[in-house]
């Protein structure tokens, strides 16, 4: 073992070269942990099969013949639509309930692996869709031919299956004469430092969105409602008033959590003593029954109570049961899919099916109490992605 | 040279015969290579294809870098060290690492050091009990102690029931409820039973006719602590330090429940946040730097233990084993242990346990009180899972499942892993055995999501002879034991390191081959860093989560990935009973490989 010292130098060096090469050898081969695609490639045109040669009975035979469809989304609702699917059709179908991000990362992992096990994505995250899962064909859009001419043009690509909504809540048992704020302004005002509460906006890609969304289509409402503070006009200290009001509203000390159910909590459980405000899903209030919670939309908050975002439904291109997952995405666009997704409203992309008639107490009229994203913009809004996130990361306190 | 020619291929034919026959006597040499290369293949592999990520363009970011897709780039270790967001995304963090872990360590240190002493070698009451309720903090998930800690303490920085103390009309201050603080008692009172096993099996392994003769020469007592115990001690003290600093640079969350109330990230919730963006090259470089300071680490201990060359502390030689007498400090000395017991273990379990009996948690009226989470036939409103959880066949199927899964891996690494401790030690300082030691270690300095992420990328694609192996167990299998390889080989090179060449040599004299020495020898000696090689691997198993998620299909259903569905639902009463359950399998398990082989992790501490 005690070699001469210049014998080991030599095996020293001769050792440090085979593992550099070894090292570069890997690194060659060694894939992407994101994916491998050549440049952005852009969105991949969606059209709609011929309705003519579309037969649904022949889909539901199909489908049979494949035994089983696995779908993901969002929302924990997945698991009754899939539940009411394998009754209708006699397929078994299971529903999970997972996070945008987690659920991107997972079918981009089977799509390089060629071992596709995720059929359907139910998914919220439209700019991540737009940007990276649809042109990297990791899951395509197909549009249900005998539904087609009742899904308006924008909601085809990618395909809308619904609409759902962010709300400011309050607690109408500690403010029983209605909602405590009237602006979204006042949101930023001392009085309401640290009593907002709502999940991380970095971990929440429907709120960075939604940020993005008010800067590009929401700046003239925002400064109306500004002026209509009385407060004399708007001093901008940075580009536009939505950025003014994200800066302001994140340095002003909002309570983040990592789940909606700990905003309702805050909010609403019957122990509460301290009257806060929460920006949770309209989902959430399937707790006033369940627990007891004291909520209430906040009616009358100008210029917005909250924001409808859609939700898309898309299949894995990889797929191995097509016409299964085809199926479902029929199912979920239809009134009894719709009707168990929006417990507590919702709209449908499909137009006959139409809005849940379960909306939240205060929850009245979604055309002008919620803001609208333009489906439009979504690639802007993945590009501004980063920008929009590092601007919160750097004003929040 | 006519007649010498047929002679030589017969001498060399020979030669080589004789090398194999002495190789096949002494394998270590073979054993060692195979070890190398396997670990080359599914530790360094994955490694080097998360350090690529961090030079190469991502898909997505090719008008931020201006290159194309899979093109080098500095762009990320532009943005994590140099730009505008670079003290938020790195600096931050990076002092926040330092202090916490510095933090933890002391703790564990501290508390763990202690309790080992006491359980070991003194003649405290209750020493049995003591030693095996005090690795009871190890077998909780990480979590439930953050979780158990913003129950108590929590304020209205955060979302979620009130408090405890807040409920009761006690306002917590920040700085104790959410940050620096918390975040290092609530880590080191989880790690520290890293310090008490590795401490109780290197105390008991010290012959205390060392310390002895020690006195004899007439050394007093400090000398006898510094020139003696010490320096026996230093491998297990690195091996404890290594272990827990480990663990803090990647463990997420308890960082990042306790730190985001107060905006306190540490370097692995900064990762965390960089994975969850699905920012690849971020993350990449983060993780590189986290896996860079466990290196430094790594090298500096291997300096001191070089440095202090080894103790055999196993010979053939008989040897002693003495414990000191308290005389009247053992009742306080008790004392002391239970309120660690206390702290660590009722508290958190306790806190979890009210809260699975509770209607609307922290409301404590007789109303309020019910089992249904528990045995409940039908809870209404339910999404899921409409009965407590000891119904249906839910809990069982994923208990089930998580102990087969982790208690394949558990096995094979404990048994890896004594392994690559008898090769780095018989290997005597070779290449080939320090290439083991430092490399058996290094996937314990990668935090487990990154680790996962680059082995999927790696092993989910067929490769030459590798089929792919995506969705199946056998990925899930293979990437448990890497990434708990490092405590079994740990504890392997610890164990070895103090078993010397005597026994094993007595039996090559009576001609023993190498299967009969490993068994009959090492194997019966080494019996409880063996059974210490399988349970922690076992008992951490049992409780990750986040690699299991990502491999996992949604057909295998674990523990830990119910209990966190469950979170996700908002049954918080269901998931803490879940937890618990995933606590009392954990200790159970423990409990009976301490019984069925007699000696295991409370034998390694005391009895």
């Amino acid at each position: 073992m005690n070699g001469s010292a210049p014998g080991r130098r030599r095996a020293r060096a001769a050792c440090a070269g085979l593992l550099a090469l070894a090292a570069s050898a890997l690194a060659a081969c060694a894939p992407s942990t994101s994916g491998e695609a050549g440049g952005a490639s852009p969105l991949p045109s969606a059209s709609v099969e011929d309705a003519a040669s579309f037969k649904l009975d022949d889909l539901i035979a199909a489908a049979k013949k494949e035994g089983s469809v696995l779908a993901y989304d969002g929302s924990g609702d997945v698991k009754d639509v899939a539940e009411a699917f394998a009754k209708k059709y006699g397929i078994k179908a299971e529903g999970v309930k997972s996070k945008a991000a987690a659920t991107a990362e997972k079918m981009t992992r089977e799509s390089q692996a060629k071992n596709v096990t995720i059929d359907v994505n139910l998914f919220e995250d439209g700019p991540m869709l737009v940007g990276q899962l649809l042109p990297q064909r990791i899951v395509r859009t197909w549009i249900p031919p005998d539904l087609a001419p009742d899904i308006a043009e924008g909601d085809r690509n990618p395909l809308m299956m619904l609409m759902k909504a962010y709300v400011f809540v309050y607690n109408p048992k500690l403010s029983p004469n209605g909602c405590p704020v009237k602006n979204l302004w006042e949101l930023t005002d001392p009085a309401w430092k640290g009593k907002v509460l709502l999940q991380d906006p970095l971990g929440k890609e429907v709120f960075t969105q939604w940020f993005t969304q008010l800067a590009d289509h929401g700046t003239d409402k925002l400064t109306a409602a500004y002026d209509a503070l009385g407060k004399g006009k708007l001093q901008l200290s940075e580009k536009d008033p939505a950025h003014e009001w994200v800066k302001r509203f994140a340095k002003n000390s909002p309570v983040l959590t990592t789940e909606d159910e700990d905003v309702a909590t805050g909010v609403a459980a019957p122990n509460q003593t301290k009257q806060t405000l929460g920006l949770m899903s309209i989902a959430k209030f399937r707790d006033v029954e369940q627990k007891g919670f004291h909520m209430k939309v906040c009616e009358g908050l100008a210029p917005w109570t909250g924001f409808a975002y859609p939700k898309y439904a898309t299949i894995a291109t990889g797929s191995k049961h097509p016409n299964a997952a085809k199926l479902f995405v029929h199912f979920v666009l239809e009134k009894e899919g719709f009707a168990l997704e929006s417990g507590s409203g919702g709209v449908s992309g499909n137009k006959k099916v139409g809005k849940s008639p379960n909306n939240p107490p205060g929850l009245a009229d979604w055309d002008n109490q919620l803001f609208r994203f333009v489906p439009g913009t979504m690639t802007d809004d993945f590009r501004e992605r980063q920008d929009i996130k590092d601007f919160w990361r750097v004003n929040h306190r | 040279m006519a007649v010498a020619a047929p002679a030589r291929p017969v001498s060399r034919g020979r030669r080589v015969l004789y090398r194999a026959r002495v190789l096949l006597r002494e394998p270590t040499v073979l054993l060692g290579v195979v070890l190398c290369l396997a670990l080359l293949y599914l530790v360094i592999a994955p490694l080097v294809s998360v350090f690529s990520d961090a030079g190469r363009v991502q898909y997505g970011d090719e008008a931020r870098s201006g290159r194309h897709t899979g093109d080098w780039t500095g762009y990320y270790l532009w943005r994590v060290f140099r730009s505008p967001v670079s003290r938020l995304l790195f600096w931050e963090p990076l002092l926040h690492t330092l202090v916490v872990s510095a933090g933890v360590i002391v703790f564990a240190l501290a508390v763990g050091g202690s309790m080992a002493w006491l359980v070991t070698r003194t003649n405290v009451p209750g020493r049995k009990f003591l030693a095996a309720a005090l690795v009871v903090p190890y077998m909780l998930p990480s979590w439930t102690f953050a979780l158990a800690w913003l129950t108590l303490f929590k304020n209205e920085r955060s979302g979620g029931q009130v408090g405890y103390l807040q409920g009761a009309g006690i306002a917590t201050p920040d700085w104790l409820a959410y940050g620096p603080f918390p975040i290092i008692v609530t880590l080191g009172l989880h790690y520290y039973p890293f310090v008490l096993l590795l401490f109780g099996n290197a105390l008991r392994r010290i012959d205390a006719q060392l310390e002895d003769s020690a006195r004899i020469l007439g050394a007093g007592g400090r000398t006898v602590l510094r020139r003696i115990t010490l320096p026996l001690m230093l491998p297990a003290l690195s091996s404890a330090v290594l272990l827990v600093l480990g663990r803090v640079l990647g463990t997420f969350g308890t960082p990042y429940i306790l730190g985001l109330p107060s905006d306190y990230n540490v370097l692995s919730t900064s990762l965390y946040h960089a994975i969850r963006d699905r920012s690849t090259g971020v993350a990449s470089v983060l993780a590189g730097v986290i896996v860079l300071v466990g290196v430094l680490v790594v090298v500096v201990d291997t300096r001191l233990v070089r440095e202090q060359r080894r103790f055999v502390t196993v010979g053939g030689k008989g040897a002693m084993d003495r414990r000191a007498d308290l005389r009247r400090w053992r009742w306080p000395a008790f004392a002391v242990g239970m309120a660690v017991f206390l702290v660590s273990v009722a508290a958190p379990v306790l806190t979890l346990l009210l809260s699975t009996v509770t209607k609307t948690p922290g409301v404590f009226r007789a109303d309020n009180f019910t089992l249904t989470f528990w045995i409940g036939e039908d809870i209404p409103g339910a999404v899921g899972f409409p009965h407590g959880v000891l119904r249906g066949s839910d809990l069982y199927e994923a208990a089930w499942n998580s102990l087969r899964i982790v208690g394949i891996a558990a096995l094979v690494c404990g048994f890896v892993g004594l392994l690559i401790g008898y090769v780095v030690v018989r290997g005597d300082g070779g290449r080939v055995s320090g290439f083991l030691r430092q490399v058996s270690f290094l996937p314990y300095l990668v935090p487990g999501i990154a680790f996962a992420a680059a082995c999927l990328s790696l092993f989910a694609v067929r490769r030459g002879p590798v089929p792919a192996l995506y969705g199946t167990v056998t990925l899930l299998v293979l990437v448990l034991v890497v990434t708990h390889l490092p405590y079994s080989s740990r504890s392997g090179i610890a164990a070895m390191m103090q078993l010397g060449r005597e026994p094993e040599e007595a039996a090559q004299v009576a001609g023993a081959r190498w299967p009969v020495r490993m068994f009959r020898i090492i194997v019966p000696i080494q019996k409880g860093a063996l059974v210490t090689g399988v349970v922690l691997p076992l008992v951490s198993g049992l409780k990750e989560l986040s690699i299991v998620i990502m491999l996992t299909t949604s057909g295998t259903q674990l523990l830990t990935t119910l209990s966190i569905g469950l979170v996700d639902y908002g049954y918080t009463q269901l998931a803490n009973a879940v937890v618990l359950v995933i606590a009392l399998l954990s200790f159970t398990l423990t409990y009976l490989a301490q019984r069925l082989t007699r000696s295991s992790l409370a034998s390694g501490i005391g009895g």
